[in-house]
């Protein structure tokens, strides 16, 4: 094992979790449920159940929270083995100055601030749609742009506290939020006309059961590529990963199938409003407030984790630093100086790039390095510290990156999935290929210093 | 193990069980079976985190961290869930008779209130929240 590194950055953002430090696995399971359970999920439910029957979109919400949740034990679990986030293990397979490149784009640009700023508009628009359902008019404070701000405050504040902060959120609000869901739904569905009209309801705009396959595992994957920024704080290697798989396959349909089972019902989709509507005031509050709030300090969480492994500033100053940013954005766009689809637009397209690294990270940890380098101990597969050598670009892994991003779109199937096989492939392919023909593929040398940059 | 530590280890789960198990015998007096089906529901995190945490010490290892941690987390379903019924009682659609309104308040309160004064003092002792 390496020696230690001084944690100069705080959240041990470029170093390794101290093994004092870890956690249970029911505290990573609450974790990751609080990234997941949010609105965006819920109206995902909702798009299912305007093209398929309540069996179909059951069957669909489980298959591909099943994809998801096996490619997520997986990504969780290098997280455990090393105790390093998503973008600090990347240093192996992208090489240290790729891992900053593939860090910054995809999570740091992506996430903490794209996504951020995202979801605090979306949160200030549907508070204020909440606000005014309850209070038949709606004060400053709750309207759409104030909301954003406030909201995207608060989701600043519990993120720079890093994993403590979103961890402390989480245990309180992930029961709260399933209570609210449970009770709100069941008011919705039931007014809406009940579980047995549900179960023989036809969908407005039939889909075909693959498409919906896609919807289902393209809506999360980028989170299941980046399972190790929680699982390195797991205390045995493989609780991350069970942590996250029980959450996605046990939630994620649950959370889908509120959201689908009342458009079956009615062309709405949104829960939160239904339950305002139907007089569960506090509970619509909370749903909306403490889901947004547990999935988008996330957001900021890995986006100053990957920045992090980039610049040399501390994690908390850099969560900070995106939190104004994005508040500002959201609240700006809350008022209308512009719209979101440009930045959706964008941010959608650079989510092609993400699983991807997934498929990288995979073929590199569970194969090229035991299978062609020889090294069998997962534990040891990594090193990481003061002195430790990296190249400065592994050539392999980001050309298998950005051509599995750019290809996966033409190839026919499940597009999310198709990246992280083809990036898995691709890898093996590149690298193995250029190491049985003697040829370099890693270029230049980095040397981890006593901070662990 | 320090003696409030071992005061929170002897009491925590049976001060859950028992406000959970009157949460559910209040929830069946509610006068709509949709009320007293939610209020069940929630009755039943505080009793099996009760039970579940019986199990938990019986085997844990007996550390100081190791119990702490299985308190912390049974503290955690009282704020939460005490929090739980305190969102769900105002609302007109799971709305009950006051009597068991004011019962099932009660209850809560006390369930979130002990709750929080568990992790406020284990917090105080050095342990982690969020373990």
């Amino acid at each position: 094992m390496s020696n230690r590194s001084h944690d100069s950055y705080g959240d041990y953002a470029v170093v390794q979790v101290p093994k004092d430090q870890l956690k249970s696995a029911f505290g990573l399971f609450l974790v990751y449920t609080g990234v997941l359970i949010c609105i965006a999920v819920i109206w995902g439910g909702g798009a299912l159940g305007n093209g398929l029957t309540f069996y179909d979109m059951m069957k669909a919400s489980v298959l591909g929270s099943l994809i998801l949740g096996i490619i997520g034990f997986f990504t969780a679990k290098i997280g455990g083995h090393t105790r390093a986030s998503t973008y600090v293990i990347l240093r192996h397979s992208f090489g240290r100055v790729g891992s900053m490149w593939a860090g910054a784009a995809v999570s740091g640009i992506a996430c903490g601030i794209g996504w951020f700023f995202i979801q605090a508009w979306l949160f200030g628009t549907v508070f204020s749609t909440i606000a005014k359902e309850l209070w038949g008019s709606v004060p400053f404070w709750a309207s759409a742009p104030a909301a954003s701000l406030w909201g995207a405050v608060l989701m600043t504040l519990s993120a720079a506290f890093g994993y403590k902060g979103i961890a402390f959120l989480s245990y309180l609000a992930v029961p709260l939020f399933l209570i609210a869901l449970g009770g709100g739904s069941y008011a919705a569905i039931t007014e809406a006309g009940g579980f047995a009209a549900a179960l023989v309801a036809q969908p407005a705009n039939p889909m075909p059961f693959a498409g919906a396959v896609t919807a289902v595992v393209g809506m999360y994957i980028a989170g299941a590529t980046i399972t190790s920024d929680i699982s390195r704080y797991s205390e045995k290697p493989n609780d991350g990963g069970w942590a996250w798989f029980w959450q996605v396959v046990l939630l994620q349909p649950v959370l889908m199938l509120a959201g689908g089972t009342l458009t079956l019902l009615t062309p709405a989709s949104d829960v939160a409003q239904a339950m305002a509507h139907l007089g569960i005031g506090l509970g619509a509050l909370v749903l909306i407030i403490f889901g947004q709030w547990t999935t988008n300090d996330n957001n900021l969480y890995n986006g100053a984790l990957a920045f992090a492994n980039t610049f040399r500033v501390k994690k908390a100053t850099m969560t900070i630093i995106m939190g104004f940013i994005g508040a500002v954005l959201a609240s700006m766009t809350a008022a209308g100086f512009f719209g979101t689809d440009p930045f959706i637009n964008f941010l959608t397209q650079l989510g092609r790039f993400l699983p991807p690294i997934a498929g990288v990270l995979l073929a590199d940890f569970y194969v090229f390095k035991p299978y062609k380098l020889g090294k069998k101990n997962a534990d040891e597969r990594y090193t990481f510290g003061p002195g430790t050598r990296y190249s400065r670009y592994n050539v392999a892994g980001m050309a298998a990156w950005i051509l599995a991003g750019l290809l996966a779109p033409s190839i026919p199937g499940i597009v999310a999935l198709n990246s992280v096989l083809l990036g898995f492939v691709l890898y093996l392919v590149l690298a193995w290929g250029a190491s049985a023909m003697n040829l370099k593929y890693e270029v230049g040398t980095w040397i981890e210093g006593e901070d662990g940059f | 193990m320090t003696a409030s530590l071992e005061a929170f280890k002897k009491h925590v789960h049976i001060v859950t069980l028992v406000l959970g198990v009157v949460a559910l015998v209040v929830a069946q007096m509610a006068d709509t079976s949709r009320a007293a089906g939610l209020y069940t529901a929630i009755s039943l995190g505080p009793i099996a985190a009760g039970l579940i945490t019986i199990y938990r010490h019986k085997v844990s290892s007996g550390t100081d961290k190791s119990v702490a941690k299985i308190v912390v987390e049974c503290a955690w379903v009282d704020l939460s869930f005490g929090l739980g019924f305190l969102m769900m009682l105002p609302s007109s659609y799971y709305a009950v008779q006051s009597p068991v309104s004011v019962l099932l308040g009660i209850d809560a309160v006390v369930m979130a209130v002990y709750g929080l004064y568990v992790l406020i003092n284990l917090n105080k002792m050095g342990f982690s929240l969020t373990p």
